[in-house]
């Protein structure tokens, strides 16, 4: 098969073509692997990442949560007559927790069995509990020392509970004023029997409260503190599962990290790890969602088939490339082979004259020609065939001057008839030799075209080359002219091999030979004519029938008067 | 008779210039530009050796190297200017018996179409028929060692027809080439010629062994009988 003058084997390019896919589906498989490992390695170190916000998420909390009944209760090591009466040590030692841990409402403390008249509130001044009276509520310190006989009623009764249950540590929960509390105590007892309580001290939690406030500032604090705000979300879900605190928008259908505690506000390890049955069972849950990695893979969110897209997409896109390449190379090859070919038919077109001129010196100086008429017709030979070659030279150079510095050209008003006179003059012999027969009708009063004298002169001489080139055994070649609506258009016919209709189109272009074209010529003539044709701003048309002939028509437009 | 060469060229110029040396040489000479021509005039007038262009308007003279190998054997010599050696194995392996590249050395040229006919045109010496012994350097007949007289014509009317030994040649051919009738109508002087000949070399001159009648084409001749 023969692709615009290139071999092309079948059996190369199929499996040229079989390569080309399974290297674009083993690529396209590759970069979907790549893409898929990347995208587990990225959620592997999310996840991990992930788990150790959380980790450290739930240490804060537990630490926080643990923090007053270290600070007070297990470092409270006052001998408990302190608790006789509010002691400014007592007092500093509450403010101390106040300061740093802003979920205890109030301390309380008693001596001996705890009772209504024994219980002596420490209340946080700048946030009294909605129980408490508030005759020391303006004062200055922070702690403010009171005795709340009813509310003192109720604990004391739930201490005694405890205190009959022989716990040192106690937490529960207990509505006071309606308000929700959890209360942690510590109680001290006089014999090792613990069948006495000889004081105890404990705070209060208002849970409505540290819903409200504590949590949330609690989670924004560890955020900041350990330096993941921008990238991780952090949120606590209460024992329904409804937030009590969230420092992003978290969503529900990315992956988090999840971790239970338990809402005491004390060390479950001091309790012995035994929930009393009295505490409802609040599991809380710290979550903590990646929200930097998760916009990352969020293009790959929809799993394998975006996946596998993005893979064909690219792999779609090298093929493009790879197929522009081989394009590229393949018009590369053909122009190469192009002018091997315009190269091949321009050493032949030279070799033919040459070769005639040699034999002609040849023959003359070996006596074989003799006589004054034969030498005669041999020197006009000669001659002749020097003229072809000119021609062929002058024809080669014109091409680049005609087609790269078109300003040469001097335009001027010319009589069309004298130039096509001109230029078949260069026939005549050809002609007479050859037993052309050629109809000229060009007549004398057309109207003047503007043109460069050298250049038309030289369009016409090719047209003309051209059409005794393949005029066949016809040997005829026809020349007319005629002006057509303000423009001259000259024909030049002749009955030949014709030009293939596929090749009609690439005719005029440099270097281009036809499968016809076997009695040589260099490619060059009708790409001359078109560079000249548009130079002068007219048109040049090609019709063509295989077997039947080949009419070229260049039209120029008539001089403005 | 002259040898006959064929010169296939499209380059009326250079044709012009090989016939008049070729036929200063002793050769009988015609031209043909194209393919179909080239054809038509083989045909017609069976050349002793061709000279044959390549790149011709009608077709590729490689084919027709091939197409004349094919039906008759006949001596080529390629005459292009493609010198590539691609081209010129081509032409070889096509059955071309020599290949020269323009532009040519004349006397070379020449010099190659002797050497090609001296090797495709053998010595014929001495040819026997039967008791009959032919010498053509001599131009001598013998028949059971008797003399006999053979006319020059009828020397080369043998010499044609030995040289296309079980060929069939027909009567235009041998008046062209042994009467150099080139246009002349067709005349019962070649059946009278070879009449006079079978006579001379014949055992039995109506059941000829040697010169065969092929009914309406032409005569051949069987040198073994």
């Amino acid at each position: 098969m023969t692709v615009g003058g290139v071999h092309w084997r079948p059996t190369s390019a199929s499996m040229m073509a079989a390569g080309l896919c399974v290297s674009v589906t083993l690529l396209a498989w590759f970069g979907f692997q790549a893409v898929r490992e990347w995208q587990r390695s990225a959620t592997s170190l999310t996840e991990q990442r992930t788990n150790d916000v959380a980790d450290l998420f739930t240490a804060a909390l537990s630490r926080d949560l643990r923090g007053a009944e270290n600070a007070v209760l297990l470092s409270w090591h006052l001998n408990v007559s302190a608790l006789d009466e509010p002691s400014s040590e007592m007092e500093g030692l509450v403010a101390s927790a106040f300061a740093r841990y802003p979920y205890p409402e109030s301390f309380f403390g008693w001596r001996g069995e705890p009772a209504r008249s024994s219980l002596i509130f420490f209340n946080r001044a700048e946030r009294l509990p909605p129980w408490a009276s508030h005759a020391n509520a303006s004062a200055p310190f922070p702690v403010a020392v009171t005795r709340e006989p009813v509310i003192a009623g109720e604990l004391a009764r739930r201490v005694l509970d405890e205190v009959k249950d022989r716990a040192e540590l106690s937490v529960f929960e207990v509505l006071l004023s309606g308000v929700p509390y959890q209360v942690v105590v510590h109680v001290l007892y006089r014999d090792a029997f613990r069948e006495h309580s000889a004081g105890g001290l404990g705070f209060t939690v208002n849970l409505s409260w540290v819903r409200h406030f504590y949590f949330p500032d609690l989670a924004a604090q560890i955020a900041r503190a350990a330096g993941i705000h921008d990238g991780f979300a952090l949120s606590i879900l209460d024992e329904t599962g409804a937030s009590v605190a969230s420092t992003r928008q978290i969503s529900n259908e990315r992956p988090s990290s999840r971790r239970t505690f338990p809402l005491f506000f004390a060390d479950p390890l001091s309790m012995g790890l035994i929930r009393p049955h009295t505490l409802p069972n609040r599991q809380w849950v710290a979550q903590v969602q990646s929200v930097q990695a998760q916009s990352a893979l969020e293009p790959f969110n929809g799993g394998r088939t975006l996946t596998f897209v993005v893979a064909a997409i690219a792999a779609s896109a090298l093929t493009l490339g790879l197929v522009a390449m081989a394009r590229t190379a393949r018009a590369s090859a053909e122009l190469a082979e192009i002018r091997s070919d315009f190269v091949a038919s321009m050493t032949h077109e030279l070799k033919t004259p040459l070769a005639t001129i040699r034999a002609v010196g040849e023959s003359i100086t070996s006596g074989r020609a003799s006589g004054t008429e034969q030498i005669r017709e041999y020197a006009h030979i000669a001659v002749q065939e020097s003229k072809r070659l000119t021609r062929l030279v002058e024809n080669s150079l014109a091409y680049s001057r005609v087609a790269d510095v078109a300003d040469v050209y001097h335009f001027e008003s010319l009589n069309l008839r004298s130039i096509v006179v001109e230029a078949l003059r260069a026939f005549n012999s050809q002609l007479a030799t050859n037993g052309f027969t050629l109809d000229l009708d060009v007549p004398g009063d057309l109207p003047a075209v503007t043109g460069d004298r050298n250049a038309l002169n030289l369009l016409f001489d090719n047209v003309v080359d051209n059409a005794l080139r393949y005029s066949g055994h016809s040997r005829w070649v026809g020349l007319r002219a005629r002006e057509s609506n303000g423009k001259i258009v000259v024909s030049i016919s002749d009955t030949g091999i014709g030009i293939p209709e596929d090749e009609l189109d690439q005719a005029p272009v440099k270097f281009f030979r036809g499968r016809h074209g076997v009695s040589g010529g260099t490619g060059l003539g009708l790409a001359i004519v078109d560079r000249i044709v548009h130079a002068h701003h007219g048109t040049f048309a090609i019709e063509s029938v295989v077997g039947a002939g080949t009419t070229v028509s260049v039209t120029l437009p008539v001089a403005k008067m | 008779m002259k040898t006959f060469i064929l010169i296939v060229e499209d380059d009326a110029a250079l044709a012009r210039v090989l016939c008049d040396n070729l036929t200063y040489e002793g050769f009988s000479v015609d031209v043909a530009t194209s393919a179909r021509e080239a054809t038509s005039k083989s045909r017609d007038r069976s050349p002793d050796l061709v000279i044959l262009d390549v790149m011709l308007p009608d077709g590729n003279g490689f084919a027709l190297c091939a197409q004349f190998r094919q039906r008759t054997g006949l001596p080529i010599i390629i005459l292009t200017a493609l010198s590539h050696k691609s081209d010129k194995l081509k032409g070889l392996e096509l059955g071309a018996d020599d290949y020269v590249t323009k532009p040519f050395d004349l006397e070379e040229l020449l010099a190659r179409v002797h050497a090609v006919l001296r090797r495709t045109q053998p010595d014929l010496g001495l040819l026997t028929l039967g008791q009959v012994t032919i010498d053509f350097s001599e131009l001598r007949a013998t028949s059971g060692g008797q003399a006999i007289h053979l006319t020059h014509r009828e020397f080369e009317i043998l010499r044609y027809l030995i040289q296309r030994k079980g060929r069939i040649v027909s009567r235009a051919e041998l008046l062209s080439r042994v009467w150099d009738y080139t246009d002349a109508p067709i005349t019962r002087s070649v059946d009278h010629a070879i009449a006079r000949l079978r006579k001379k070399i014949e055992r039995n001159p109506h059941e000829p062994s040697f010169i065969h009648s092929v009914h309406g084409h032409g005569y051949c001749l069987t040198p073994d009988g």
